[in-house]
């Protein structure tokens, strides 16, 4: 799928670099380079949709995967309750996933605007917005680890 | 005082705010691990554990540097993506290390009760030869040997057009792969 994108990219001689400020990595850096890239751009021969299309496939595979093994042994591993867990690890996944999209709409429609003069743009607003919440929610996620993830079984009769 | 006011702005409440909750939730989860470690009675299911665990101090720690040094936070974001890959690697690792410690729990129960009853939902699994060899450790075979015995199941709710599907050696494989794709694909899609 990666080779896909590269072969779709090289095709695509567009060669104009948007000169927006855009902050991405690894794939996405190197597309920018060459002015591949186009944040938000739903083109198809700009890297961002595919880029998009490609982590959602992705993730998408590997969750159903997962779904689908637990579907597979869910009697032998009933006794160890593994659906708490599955849900503490997916929660942070899909906030931090949700709440970015929830952002960038807010962003996109102006109703988070940020204050140049405070040293805050809209960009960084967003960026920041998701960080704070981040940080808010791994308070109440290390709280329910402690229920899902107990040491107590784990325990010897004389320790 | 309306001078005042403006400099505890809401930024640096909400920096306040972020601090303590970092702190707060670093504390609580390495205190959990410290508890995990010192009663670290089963390998095979608190290795995958403490790893899932990580995530809490690295989120928490990673997300507020890079609200402080905000230059920083796309690098910091990488890092934090390619955790969140690993956990879930983790996770799966940690459902194969729970079927392992049942399977080793009922052997054990069929040897204490001498074979009167094994229980009828679990399929009875031959108990494979090198069990006395390798009682410690990821076992696959005996989860491949679990999944063998299962009869073809039909995929959950939105896919349950697709053909059913036999458990055993190759969906094994084939989930292993469609997990770990994802630690390779996802530090590369990073984005904004």
């Amino acid at each position: 799928m990666i080779v896909m994108v590269m072969v779709v990219m090289a095709a695509e001689a567009v060669s104009n670099a948007d000169c927006i400020c855009v902050r991405q990595a690894a794939l996405a850096i190197f597309l920018e380079m060459r002015g591949l890239y186009g944040d938000g751009d739903l083109s198809p021969s700009k890297g961002y949709i595919w880029i998009v299309m490609v982590d959602n496939v992705s993730i998408t595979l590997a969750m159903y995967f997962l779904v689908l093994f637990y579907a597979a042994t869910a009697p032998e591993l009933q006794r160890f309750r593994p659906v708490p867990k599955f849900v503490c690890i997916k929660t942070v996944i899909f906030l931090s996933f949700w709440q970015g999209v929830a952002i960038a709409v807010l962003e996109y429609f102006g109703i988070l605007r940020g204050d140049i003069t405070r040293g805050w743009s809209s960009a960084e607003l967003s960026v920041g917005l998701q960080e704070f919440l981040i940080c808010i929610e791994m308070l109440f996620v290390s709280i329910a680890h402690s229920w899902t993830f107990g040491y107590h079984s784990f325990r010897t009769e004389n320790s | 005082m309306a001078v005042e006011f403006d400099v505890l702005d809401h930024v640096s409440i909400g920096m306040f705010i972020a601090a303590v909750s970092t702190v707060l939730a670093t504390y609580f989860s390495l205190s959990l691990i410290a508890n995990h470690l010192y009663h670290y009675t089963q390998p095979n299911l608190q290795r995958p554990i403490v790893r899932i665990l990580l995530m809490v101090p690295i989120y928490a720690i990673n997300s507020f540097l890079s609200l402080v040094f905000s230059r920083w936070s796309l690098y910091l974001d990488l890092l934090r993506d390619c955790y969140e890959a690993y956990v879930v690697y983790n996770f799966f690792n940690l459902l194969l290390a729970f079927i392992n410690a049942d399977h080793d729990s009922d052997t054990r129960d069929i040897e204490l009760s001498s074979f009167d009853d094994p229980s009828e939902s679990r399929a009875p699994v031959p108990s494979p030869s090198s069990s006395s060899s390798s009682s410690s450790g990821l076992d696959e075979q005996r989860v491949i040997q679990i999944l063998e015995a299962k009869p073809p199941m039909s995929h959950p709710c939105p896919m349950c057009c697709l053909p059913k599907f036999k458990p055993g050696a190759a969906f094994l494989r084939l989930s292993k792969r469609c997990i770990f794709q994802f630690i390779l694909v996802k530090p590369l899609m990073v984005r904004r």
